[in-house]
């Protein structure tokens, strides 16, 4: 059984101006073990997937559909108190900044334990021999005088460590991290990239890896999921995807990735912006930026490809045959 | 941390020196030090005599060497009216006051903070536009019109509250104080609210403001991916972070309740410093006044720095920084 | 947006015309009509402001006029007839005073003197808040420094001190309430004006070549208005509120010039003794004038300050 599936997920934020569908009819799957990239430009919606997982919408937005299946359970709905059961606990969620997620005037021992305690019944002395173990785990030198420590006394690079140190604490069968790389040093990015991918393996945790960068994750997820204007456009295995891509939007990605091949030629881009989500034009959200755009694509695409998950895509004119049978034009 | 006391003390003595100069040469230059210091039915002879004995005769700066060297000892002159020393008259006072303040900001926090709380949690419900109304009214009404509107109404009218005067006191760890009895405290109690009510509204706003930034940033929502319950989410993750600014602020004015004690203590003729200064006023008793306001600057110091020290242990990022530099 | 907010916020470049400095006004009344509170407030203050100045021709008796008032009519309850033949509507006070001519005369003091040394404070603090503003370096840290220190120390003290070295009087509550406030003003002022110092279209007169005088005034000045009409609106409640209480410990008005405060202390004497009107009306006068201003205040910094627009 798969740890997470998603289905037709919709969430959405009522405003003023009217209803923003940032999250519109997702579908993915995540199994034990399983790291899956969530691609997207920023506004494309990846980041409140990640909070619907994690039952952290706030108003005005909330999951007006679909399911949120986890570990065979349906968690669209269930009350605040079962919420507060799984986060933290089977559930676990890494953030982007790591400036932002300690809280400032609480020492990291306060907070690595108030995590603990919140879900199992030990005494403040094995939590903090708990707190200790986790924080060793992530490669921080001196774990105990560490833990007397508040968060600014922490680098960056310190701080996320720290951060999915409190993400692992219980044990988690499912971890969301919401770009938890971005804001640090390449070569600590890479640091952390491993040791995730090392804990995910050892552990059979899921991880959920929320980014904008698919390099980043083109050597750490196993599945990949693009997602473009609160939509999964193409979905499938990471290698697959990143050699084949059949979305336009998806080649773009992979085109605006500078590498050193390609010196001396220029960047491919992708022109335009992302549109606003309060008035998506009608069919593919992608259709304005899109080379390839054709008059059917005034029509929504739906989702195409196997029901086993691993090639899925939404486009009337893909750009090759990613496994699938080619829709008629 | 030991350095960091070390550092404020030593600033804050400069402060009270430089203060006590201020002082002294006020009173050295709005008027005539004779007339201040010196009673005004006191006859030539006796002028004279008083001029040289108070070394009025010397030039400034030796008039100020001896003053400082009065102040030191704690001589800050003799009350016309009492007779006595007029630090003593104030010190014999202060517990009467500094109970009274004491109280009034305990009730500001203690009310002060939920409510605050409660409107920054919800700032569109109807309770919180309701809290924050009457923060403005705690605000804007003067303090003495309060009072007398809550002696007309509890004492005067319905009964329930004695409206003048202080409680029978016992003495606790040397000190006279009130509220050890219920007797006490119905006389304390009108007085402190009254005072309370300024710093009151000041707590809800501040109270509110801060809620209200805490609660949209990343670490409480990252508290609550931790699974934590709301009760410690409220009560440590964002309480913590609201008691900087409420502890700085209240700590500041804190000052501002002994100085506003006066009217208070005037109103409901509470035998506190307050009082004796505005009686002191009244009957032209100059040295306890000069006495007062050296106290106050000495207090103003004092509540600075412990302010500061406070502040430091409670932000673990201030304490940090003032070591470094 | 944006436009609107640089409308209010500021007057920056030289190519506004006629009709776009026009739009703020329209738009400023628009939002302020949008508090029917407020609105009210307005009229409140209006009618306070008229009973101030006509005082003389609206109270029913001249209640400092010694050849009417007697103390045989002292302490009358409200509505009894004096012994002039007047109703005394609101009763009268200790010295056989009426008590509704008491507070229009009242009024007059406390709103005057409010008022009055709000504008002259206001003149002091806007014009040292620019200079410091303008100059910075030296003369900034020192006019800072002592505005500091002032405002670490609460007003009624320092209001206190003046008063009893200079002693009672409307000119020295006056004097004394100058002093108080000055110091905001200056602070309001120079804030704003550092803001606006910073911005590219001081830099461009800089670049004309225009005189120091003329960027101070002509430039920085229009600036910092909308700030100062709310901090001195705010400002002259306080005034109100502090003569008040300084009156009612017996340290701003002479009995014979009694503002609001001095009234509401008379009464004080005779809470117990069952007449409550004496300081209850006064007291109500006092309430309705304060918190009229500042509910017009608070709503002219909601419309005012760019940050909250819409």
């Amino acid at each position: 059984m798969a740890t997470l599936e998603v289905r037709n997920l919709q969430t959405s934020f009522f405003t003023k101006a009217g209803e923003v569908k940032a999250v519109d009819d997702v579908s993915f799957t995540v199994d034990r073990g399983q790291v899956l990239g969530l691609v997207g430009e920023s506004g494309s919606g990846k980041t409140v997937t990640g909070f619907s997982i994690m039952g952290l919408v706030d108003a005005p937005g909330r999951v007006v559909g679909g399911q949120i299946q986890f570990q065979g359970e349906d968690l669209v709905g269930v009350s605040p108190k079962r919420w507060q059961k799984l986060r933290g606990n089977q559930i676990a969620m890494v953030f982007q900044d790591p400036m932002m997620t300690l809280n400032p005037v609480l020492r990291i021992d306060t907070q690595m334990i108030e995590s603990i305690r919140a879900h199992q019944r030990v005494s403040r002395d094995q939590a903090r021999v708990m707190a200790r173990d986790a924080l060793g785990q992530v490669g921080i030198p001196s774990a105990d005088e560490r833990l007397k420590a508040y968060p600014h006394q922490f680098s960056g690079g310190m701080r996320q460590r720290v951060s999915i140190a409190i993400a692992l604490l219980n044990r988690p069968d499912l971890i969301v991290a919401d770009e938890p790389t971005t804001a640090l040093d390449v070569t600590i990015q890479g640091q952390i990239l491993y040791e995730m991918q090392k804990l995910c393996r050892d552990t059979g945790t899921a991880l959920i890896w929320i980014t904008h960068d698919l390099s980043v994750i083109a050597g750490l997820a196993d599945v990949v999921a693009v997602m473009y204007a609160g939509r999964i456009v193409e979905f499938g295995e990471i290698d697959d995807v990143l050699d084949r891509p059949s979305h336009p939007y998806t080649s773009g990605l992979i085109g605006s990735i500078p590498s050193r091949n390609q010196r001396g030629q220029r960047l491919q881009q992708i022109p335009g912006m992302t549109p606003s989500l309060l008035n998506l034009p009608a069919g593919c959200a992608f259709r304005g930026r899109c080379a390839y755009a054709q008059a059917v694509c005034a029509v929504a695409p739906e989702v195409s490809g196997g029901d086993d998950g691993r090639r899925r895509l939404r486009c009337h004119r893909p750009l090759s045959d990613g496994g699938l049978s080619q829709e008629s034009v | 941390m030991t350095v960091f006391i070390i550092r404020r003390l030593m600033q804050a003595g400069v402060v009270v020196l430089l203060m006590s100069f201020l002082v002294f040469s006020g009173v050295f230059l709005v008027g005539d030090p004779v007339d201040i210091l010196i009673s005004d039915e006191a006859d030539e002879e006796d002028r004279e005599r008083a001029i040289a004995g108070l070394g009025l005769d010397k030039p400034f700066h030796m008039q100020y060497l001896l003053f400082l060297r009065g102040a030191l000892r704690g001589d800050l002159g003799e009350s016309f009216i009492f007779e006595e020393p007029a630090l003593l008259l104030i010190v014999e006072r202060m517990p009467a006051t500094m109970e009274l303040a004491l109280f009034a900001l305990l009730i500001a926090v203690v009310i002060g903070i939920p409510l605050g709380m409660f409107a920054g949690f919800r700032p569109e419900s109807i309770t919180a536009k309701t809290i924050m109304s009457g923060s403005i009214l705690g605000f804007s009404l003067p303090s003495f019109w309060v009072g007398i509107m809550m002696m007309v109404l509890f004492a005067v009218h319905l009964g329930w509250l004695p409206s003048t005067g202080r409680g029978p006191t016992t003495e606790w760890f040397g000190i006279e104080v009130s509220f050890t009895s219920w007797k006490g405290i119905s006389y304390l109690l009108m007085p402190a609210i009254n005072l309370s009510l300024f710093k009151l509204a000041l707590v809800i706003r501040l109270a509110r403001a801060g809620t209200r930034e805490v609660v949209h940033q990343d670490y409480i929502k990252f508290a609550r991916a931790k699974g934590l319950s709301g009760r410690r989410i409220v009560l440590v993750h964002v309480l913590k972070n609201i008691m900087i600014p409420v502890v700085t602020v209240l700590g500041l004015e804190f000052g501002g309740l002994v100085a506003f004690s006066i009217v208070t203590e005037t109103v409901f003729a509470w035998p506190g410093m307050g009082k004796l200064l505005i009686d002191s006023i009244g009957m032209l008793d100059r040295p306890v006044i000069v006495a007062y306001l050296m106290i106050i600057v000495f207090l103003f110091v004092i509540i600075n720095l412990v302010v500061d020290i406070l502040y430091s242990i409670l932000d673990p990022r201030v304490r940090l920084g003032e070591i470094r530099s | 947006m944006s436009s609107s907010n640089e409308s209010i916020g500021a007057v920056p470049n030289l190519t506004d015309l006629g009709e776009k400095v026009q739009m703020p006004l329209q738009r400023f009344l628009s939002d302020y009509r949008e508090s029917s509170v407020a609105v009210v407030s307005v009229f409140v203050v209006i009618t306070i402001a008229i009973i101030a100045v006509f005082a003389p021709l609206l109270a029913p008796t001249d209640p400092y006029d010694l050849a009417v008032v007697t103390v045989a009519d002292k302490t009358l309850a409200p509505g009894v007839i004096m012994s002039s033949g007047q109703t005394a509507y609101l009763g009268t006070d200790g010295s056989g005073r009426d008590l509704l001519s008491g507070i229009f005369y009242g009024l007059r003091i406390s709103l005057g003197v409010g008022i009055g040394s709000g504008v002259i404070a206001l003149t002091i603090g806007v014009f040292v808040g620019l200079i410091a503003a303008y100059f910075g370096g030296r003369i900034d840290s020192l006019i800072m420094r002592l505005v500091d220190i002032q405002l670490s120390f609460p007003a009624i003290l320092i209001a206190l001190v003046l008063l009893v070295t200079l002693g009672k009087g409307v000119d020295k509550t006056l004097i004394a309430l100058i002093v108080v406030q000055w110091a905001y003003y200056a602070r309001t002022v120079r804030g704003s004006a550092l803001v606006e110092r910073g911005k590219e279209y001081i830099e461009s007169a800089h670049c004309l070549a225009l005189s120091k005088r003329r960027i101070l005034m002509n430039h920085l000045f229009p600036n910092v208005v909308a700030p100062i009409i709310v901090v001195g609106t705010m400002q002259t409640a306080h005034a109100i509120a502090l003569e008040a209480t300084l009156s009612f410990l017996g340290l701003g008005m002479e009995q014979t010039e009694p503002s609001l405060g001095s009234l509401i202390a008379n009464g004080f004497d005779y809470i117990h003794s069952g007449h409550y009107w004496i300081t209850i009306f006064p007291g109500v006068a006092l309430l309705v004038t304060i918190v009229s201003i500042n509910l017009v205040g608070d709503r002219l910094r909601d419309v005012l300050n760019p940050r909250l627009q819409r």
